[in-house]
């Protein structure tokens, strides 16, 4: 016996100071929950992993989800899956749910980590308030969308670390609301107003709170909170209209005066480039591989604009004139231009943000939520019309000219053809009709069969499977 | 009387050893006999004879003496206290009991001695040294020298000499006069007496209760093999062995008795001199720059004295959590008591191709290219437009990129060895270089190695030895999987396109621009300017001390490392297509690797009349290091220097590194008991603590036991003239895999970057979701055996059937979005292996001429039992080049995809298909079934299991002649009912021909004149993801290595023996086969893709020639 204590001790001591530690994994070249949270500089990195992930939510994903299952945007008839949303012909099992629903998630189990475990780093205090702050506005744009998509969902605000016993009920959609609008007021109070420092422009500002808790309140249709939220953006002036439309889109002028939160993309690597310049170029235009995408306008929107308004040139064209100077017909129908980009890095990667809100969809809120709370007042034509006298770039006499003289009805249809014209492929269509309920006229309107099922998505098959406590919308 | 006898003769000799004048000078302190013995006959020349029994009785020995007279020496060893006493015969001291009786005997001797001398050798001619040479009557002998040669004194009158040595036939002479004789002695059949190689110990085969094969050093030598698992192949029974990669040093599947796990590690355990070493992965590099180098190919093959291969649970359970997918042992050679040899041992070897593709000529393809164009409605392009101005035919046989490509190479081996010893210290050290050139252009293997193991006898009581092996390899290893592999490119480069542009420059792009071809590189091209070097130290070294504490009980304690660093250095120059856009590109990666282990064991055995124990228990502790980094950069102003200085370059990138750690504690113990030596019992144990595993499952407990009946023992049996041997064994344990990864059981926080604006910042975001509870897999085996030796042993079969139920199976379990992650991996799932094996050694003919056979083969069948929550789930191959199933109730990773069904016809037919004929198809376009039925054919849905990449059985077969000097050895190998998905055919077979293809296509397209039910009609057509057509049969045959070898009846002093031969490697295959070989699987790290071609490396057809001196 005493021979084997002897054993044991020599192997240990040979190989390291104790028998237990040589079966302790400790982690040496990877981080742990444990190391993640210590100093200012962890919470700015967890921090940056949440913006990083907002790509994976937008891009193409918000895209499909808001425009191309809309009125304005279609795609041609090689992109099957890209045809099923368009048309209403989707089934719970489609792969754009599942990979919206469970990065979305995925955002709001590191926005909880964030909120949970940066509090208790010591840091100053400032920054730790507004680190947080940017949490929550991150959890509340996810929930937001979520809760428009899919209605009611699981509503986690906690950390999972059980892998067994994984259902998780969905919670009613106002639950979801409180917390979104409860998020949003806290990261209003603590947000800056403006980021200066090249490696934050880009993050959540004042303004961004609340812009998207004014789109929040309009949803819930809070009117009177909705105008005052907006308001309070508009009178803060710190943004402005750029002068000329198409300076919104070029990448070159990203994050600028009209910018309020974008999702941020750069070809700094193709890595960091954005998806959207490739599938809405025409087919054979786009510089990298010579080819192009499937996104396409559809003919009722092309055709929508006034005779002479400039977004009509900078968003709808059928051919491209590209670098070495030939012209690239589009043989499929019109195309949308806004996210043009003659210096894209790769396959999918171009400069371009996503634009997630921006100050003329703020005037356009203004405008709605003041028409809805007792018609069209002189504040809610003076919003709209800064837009549309934007539209006319500089040419007094083009259209569209300045409204006047509507009732409350022709006031609301104006801001929502306005909201076409202006904010279309930048992710509002869908939810800009289901908002003023026009959703299954409008898209009967362009022959697509629709019925009431279709106000909401279907919750992604693989989670139900997974997680059965999850119940499925009706008529999925 | 006896007194005056003993007297006379003394006085006598001392008269007779003085007019000889000899004298010896010798201090020693406590010295045992023999060592006295030897060094008098050194300086006299007379020669001792005993018996080995009483030299063992005989008292240590003090003596001083300079320059004193033999008798004085001898009087002075054999003084009173000894039991012996001595007489001078001749040149003979024979060495007798000093009683009544024996001074008889000897006073006969004394008068009555002949001396008798000769040489030993084997039936081959090579001389046996420290063969026995007894006489039967008095039981005194001697041993041969290093030469074979002996002497001995006999008795007037004759006696019977006894031969004897280990491995061989005793033999007995009758000699009746003085004089020399030519002995040669016979090989032994094998009689259950040898040696067999176990964890923490060794056996008698007789003895063994478990499966174990095991394989010699004749079988892995003289073979031109980087690795020794490549040895195994087709020789053990149970165990696949796929070269994966057949680049000089690459890769090698083995799986024994069937995969056991669809996600952990299939591998079997590797270890060598009792070291269970790690396969460290390869450093990291570029992206496009895949290799499989094989980690064992540093260990040198030809220091190989025996393989062990441990199947069943009752010999793999002492291993534990790492038993369940097999042990393979190594024991190196050591010195031998007794001996000193040095061995030379060298070859030379030419490489070649087996097999060409037949692929399109210049000017087959650019008609291909006009036939395409025209049958989509388009102007010809070769011959018509300025861009292309020559027709088809001014293009001629074009470039042979295979020739180009592929070249006849050598393949050298260099062995010097030294080995021999005393009883104090006994020694092995040897050199080696190995050198390979690749059959690809700029791809070699190169090894320098060297080894030394010793052992010591510090006193009786205590022993140590070491183990050590140091040695270099240089991989030069050009990427070898898919399209951008030299043997993708030369494949799918077309024949029009040449090497060099019009000034002399490589030609970069595949013909040009608006050829119709795709831009490949050009692969002579990135052969020659760009780099793949992997440089690989090892360092394998163990010593160890054996200390005896009691009768019976023995301790060892023994500590070692393995010490692995590996360095790769990539390089793309501009030349190549994948460093022209970023101007060169370049990497460095390093990765070391230090494993640590103690072992501490205690051996106890006793033998009584009925019965025998034999005991081992240990502890043993190891620990693994392993550190990585690698580098890149972009963008070289000047890249004559490669990659050597990454600073040179413009454009660096992020660097990445890891530090990675496992430790293993473990408790072991294995008790064998035979009763009345018929019934044998083996009850064995391992505890296993495992810094893997999770920290609710930190400990594993691995048992098992085994039952052997020695049926040809029985009375009944005994005395049969037939059945020599017959032994029924029956064994069931559990075994583990640890092959699980690392750290897998923690949460982890994983860190990246994203950008705000063009700036980039750091991201730190949960990757993994902790799962305490991860352990690992668990195989319970049940294997039932039978060994029979009948004929006297002429016939020799072992026979295994087994089921192994592996459970516990890591799978990554889905997670509800809603935990933030995705899935996670959990126990879940199990599946089974069962099978069938048999081996087979027999002497056919046992004269002059011999003729021996050995073969086996086995059978295993595979199946998936149980999945997570999911009757099936897709995997698609690690090169994106096909997509498997694993299903339950069906083998791991079956191939799964759409089933050819011809080519379409007639516009009619097509018509009347409606759905089921694909979107645009024509008359020559593919036809698909619907599977389903449902009138629709779908990709997805329409698909069905196609075939499986793992043989139901596979066989070797040698036959070993002998004739004098010669002998002559055949050794056939295969496998049968396998698929192989042919990637590689899938591209060369393409309808549009914008990359080269084989004739085959050009010549059977479906045309409307000459239809076609096999080929479509050269246009666009896209063949399905996964598609039968391109599935093939994987069987073959092949007579893997034939070797006739010469030993030279060489008389020269200083050489003991010198053989030489031929041999010839892959000489011929028997296969339906249509790539390059069927010994292919191009995903070599995946369990549920195997059997894929993508461009893999060629096999090659080997002549070796070889010799071996002994000095």
């Amino acid at each position: 016996m005493q021979f084997i204590k002897i054993f044991m001790l020599t192997g240990c001591l040979f190989i390291m100071a104790s028998c237990k530690k040589n079966l302790q994994e400790k982690p040496l070249s990877f981080l742990e929950e444990s190391n993640s949270f210590k100093t200012a500089a962890d919470a700015t990195s967890a921090l940056n992993g949440l913006y990083g992930r907002l790509k994976s939510i937008y891009g193409m994903n918000m895209i499909n989800l808001a425009d191309l299952n809309g009125d304005e945007c279609e795609v041609r008839d090689d992109n099957g899956s890209g045809s099923e949303i368009h048309k209403n012909l989707f089934n719970s099992g489609s792969g754009l749910f599942d990979g919206f629903y469970t990065n979305s998630y995925g955002l709001i189990d590191r926005a909880n980590r964030l909120i949970y475990f940066v509090p208790n780093i010591a840091m100053d205090q400032k920054l730790r308030d507004q680190i947080v702050g940017e949490g929550k506005f991150l959890r509340a744009l996810a929930y937001f969308n979520l809760v428009r998509a899919f209605g009611d969902v699981p509503l986690v605000t906690g950390i999972s670390s059980d892998v067994v016993n994984v259902k998780i009920p969905r919670d009613p959609v106002n639950k979801v609301y409180e917390l979104i609008v409860q998020d949003l007021k806290d990261a209003e109070a603590v947000l800056p107003v403006k980021f200066t420092a090249a490696n934050e422009i880009g993050r959540a500002t004042m303004g961004a709170a609340k812009s998207i808790l004014a789109k929040v309140y309009l949803t819930q249709k809070d009117w009177p909170k909705a105008a005052s939220k907006a308001k309070e953006v508009i009178d803060a002036n710190i943004y402005s209209l750029v002068p000329d439309y198409r300076d919104v889109f070029l990448p070159e002028k990203k994050n600028g005066p009209e910018h309020i939160f974008s999702v941020q993309y750069s070809c700094l690597l193709p890595a960091y480039g954005s998806p959207m310049a490739e599938n809405f170029a025409i087919y054979f235009s786009y510089p990298i591989n010579l080819t192009g995408g499937s996104y396409q306008v559809t003919l009722r929107h092309a055709n929508s604009y006034l005779t002479g308004d400039y977004r009509k040139e900078v968003t709808v064209i059928t051919e491209k004139r590209i670098a070495n100077g030939t012209v690239v017909a589009s043989r499929t129908g019109p195309h949308n231009d806004k996210y043009w980009d003659p210096l894209a890095c790769g396959a999918n990667a171009a400069r371009n943000n996503f634009l997630v809100v921006r100050y003329a969809d703020v005037l356009l809120m203004y405008a709605e939520a003041l028409n809805e709370t007792g018609g069209p007042s002189a504040q809610a034509y003076e919003a709209i019309n800064k837009v549309r006298a934007r539209a006319r770039n500089g040419v007094a006499t083009a259209q569209p000219q300045d409204l006047a003289g509507l009732n409350q009805l022709q006031f609301r249809d104006a801001v929502l053809q306005e909201r076409s014209w202006e904010l279309c492929f930048e992710g509002h269509r869908r939810w800009d009709l289901l908002r003023t309920d026009r959703y299954i006229a409008a898209m009967q309107a362009i022959g697509i069969t629709t019925s009431s099922k279709h106000l909401l998505y279907p919750i992604p098959l693989n989670e139900i499977s997974v997680n059965p406590a999850l119940n499925q919308n009706p008529g999925y | 009387m006896k007194l005056t006898a003993i007297l006379l003769t003394i006085a006598c000799l001392h008269a007779d050893a003085k007019s000889f004048g000899q004298v010896v000078s010798l201090s020693v302190k406590n010295a045992p006999p023999l060592q006295v013995f030897n060094e008098v006959e050194k300086q006299t020349g007379y020669t001792f004879i005993y018996a080995k029994e009483q030299a063992e009785r005989m008292k240590f020995i003090n003596l001083n003496v300079v320059k004193a007279d033999l008798v004085t020496v001898l009087n002075l060893i054999f003084n009173e206290d000894q039991l012996f006493t001595y007489v001078i015969s001749g040149r003979y001291i024979a060495i007798n009991e000093k009683t009544a009786k024996s001074s008889q005997n000897q006073s006969l001797s004394v008068a009555d001695v002949m001396p008798v001398s000769g040489r030993i050798t084997d039936d081959g001619g090579k001389p046996l040294e420290g063969v026995s040479v007894v006489l039967k009557t008095s039981g005194k002998g001697t041993k041969s020298k290093s030469d074979g040669s002996f002497s001995i004194g006999v008795p007037e009158g004759g006696d019977i000499l006894v031969f004897s040595y280990v491995g061989f036939e005793v033999l007995e002479i009758n000699v009746k006069k003085a004089g020399q004789l030519a002995i040669k002695m016979k090989p032994v059949i094998n009689s259950g007496q040898e040696i067999v190689v176990l964890g923490y110990g060794r056996v008698k085969k007789r003895d063994l209760t478990g499966s174990v094969s095991s394989i010699g050093a004749t079988e892995l030598k003289e073979q031109p093999i980087s690795s020794f698992n490549q040895a195994l192949q087709g020789r053990v029974s149970g165990v696949q062995i796929t070269n994966a990669s057949n680049a000089p040093g690459g890769g090698i599947t083995v799986r024994v008795r069937g995969g056991n796990s669809i996600s952990a590690s299939n591998d079997p355990l590797y270890v060598i001199d009792g070291f269970p070493v790690s396969n460290p992965g390869p450093a990291s590099g570029l992206n496009n720059a895949t290799a499989f180098p094989n980690p064992l190919a540093a260990i040198n093959p030809n220091d190989i004295e025996s393989i062990e291969v441990l199947k069943d649970a009752s010999a793999t359970a002492i291993y534990g959590s790492r038993g369940a997918n097999g042990v393979v042992l190594v024991t190196t050679k050591r010195g031998k008591d007794g001996q000193s040899n040095i061995d030379f041992e060298v070859y030379y070897g030419i490489q070649q191709i087996t097999k060409k593709l037949d692929l399109v000529t210049a000017e087959q393809h650019t008609a291909a290219k006009n036939e395409q164009l025209r049958n989509l409605g388009f102007p010809e392009r070769y011959g018509n437009s300025s861009a292309y101005p020559l027709k088809p035919a001014e293009y001629g046989k074009g470039t042979d990129w295979q020739d180009e490509i592929y070249r006849s190479a050598a393949i050298k081996n260099y062995q010097l060895s030294f080995y021999g010893g005393s009883d104090k210290l006994r020694y092995m050290v040897s050199a080696n270089l190995f050198d390979q050139e690749g059959i690809v252009i700029a791809s070699n293997f190169k090894r320098y190695s060297a080894r030394l193991n010793l052992d010591a006898k510090v006193n009786d009581r205590i022993k140590i030895g070491t183990n050590f092996i140091v040695s270099r390899n240089y991989n030069n290893g050009v990427s070898e999987v898919g399209l951008s592999g030299l043997v993708g490119l030369a494949t799918t480069i077309s024949p029009a396109s040449p090497v060099f542009d019009a000034n002399g420059n490589y030609q970069l792009l595949n013909v040009g621009p608006g050829s119709g071809f795709n831009s490949y590189a050009n692969p002579v091209a990135v052969a020659n300017t760009s780099t793949n070097l992997s440089v690989t130290d090892r360092v394998i070294g163990n010593i160890f001390s054996d200390i005896s504490l009691a009768k019976g009980l023995t301790a060892r304690i023994s500590l070692g490392a393995d010490v692995f660093s590996n360095r790769r250095n990539i390089f793309y120059t501009p030349q190549t297509l994948l460093g022209n856009t970023a101007n060169g590109m370049g990497s460095n990666g390093t990765a070391s690797n230090l494993n640590i282990l103690n072992e501490n064991t205690l051996t106890y055995s006793k033998t009584t009349k009925y019965h025998a124990v034999d005991v081992v228990a240990g502890v043993t502790f190891q620990h693994n290091r392993e550190e990585r980094s690698a580098v890149e950069a972009q963008d070289f102003p000047n890249y004559s220097l490669g990659s050597n200085n990454l600073a040179l370059a413009n454009k660096p990138l992020p660097p990445s590194g890891s530090i990675q750690e496992w430790g293993l504690n473990s408790y072991l113990g294995r008790l064998n008991y035979r009763f009345k030596d018929r019934y044998l019992f083996t009850v064995t144990g391992r505890m296993d603590g495992s810094s893997r595993f999770g920290a609710n499952n930190k400990y594993g407990f691995f048992p098992s036991g085994a039952f052997a009946w020695r049926i040809s023992d029985e009375p009944f049996l005994n005395e049969n003239k037939i059945i020599r041997d017959l032994k029924l064994r029956i064994s069931y344990g559990i075994t583990g895999n640890d092959g699980i990864g690392l750290y897998n059981s923690l949460s982890s926080y994983g860190t990246g970057r994203t950008n705000f604006g063009n700036t980039e910042v750091l991201t730190s975001s949960a990757s993994r979701i902790a799962n305490p509870d991860l352990r690992w897999e668990k195989t319970g085996q049940f294997d039932v055996g039978l060994d029979v030796g009948i004929l006297n042993n002429r016939i020799q079969v072992t026979a295994d059937y087994y089921i192994k139920t592996t459970k516990d199976l890591l799978l990554g379990v889905e997670l509800p979005a809603t935990t933030g992650f995705t899935s996670v991996t959990r126990n879940v799932g199990s599946l089974e292996n069962r099978g069938f094996e048999i081996g087979l050694n027999t002497v056919n003919l046992n004269g002059i001429f011999k003729w021996k056979t050995s073969g086996n083969i086995s059978f295993n069948t595979n199946k998936v039992l149980k999945l997570n929550d999911a009757t099936e789930f897709f995997v698609s191959s690690t090169q994106n080049t096909s997509t498997s199933i694993v299903r339950i109730g069906q083998p791991v990773g079956s191939f799964y995809g759409n089933v050819f069904d011809g080519i379409w016809q007639t516009q009619d037919e097509i018509t009347k298909a409606g759905a089921r004929a694909r979107a645009g198809d024509l008359p020559g376009a593919i036809k698909y079934k619907d599977l389903n039925d449902d009138g629709i054919f779908n990709e997805a849905t329409d698909r069905t299991i196609l075939g499986n990449g793992i043989p139901k059985i596979i066989y070797g077969l040698t036959n070993n002649f002998m004739f004098k000097g010669f002998n002559l050895s055949v050794f056939l190998q295969g496998v049968q009912g396998n698929s192989i998905y042919n990637f590689a055919r899938r591209s060369m077979e393409t309808s549009d021909p914008s990359a080269a293809i084989l004739k085959s296509v050009v010549e059977n397209a479906w045309r409307a004149d000459k239809p076609s039910n096999t080929n479509p009609s050269i246009r666009q057509w896209r063949p399905t993801g996964t598609d039968s057509y391109y599935l093939e049969d994987g069987s073959f045959l092949r007579v893997k290595n034939v070797l006739l070898g010469y030993q030279l009846p060489l008389k020269i002093q200083f050489i003991k023996s010198a053989r030489v031969y031929i041999s010839g490697q892959n000489l011929f295959t028997v296969t339906k086969y249509r790539g390059y070989d069927p010994e292919v699987n191009s995903d070599f790290n995946s369990n549920t893709s195997y059997g894929v071609d993508a461009y893999a490396y060629p096999a090659a057809r080997t002549i070796t020639f070889g010799a071996n001196l002994t000095f």
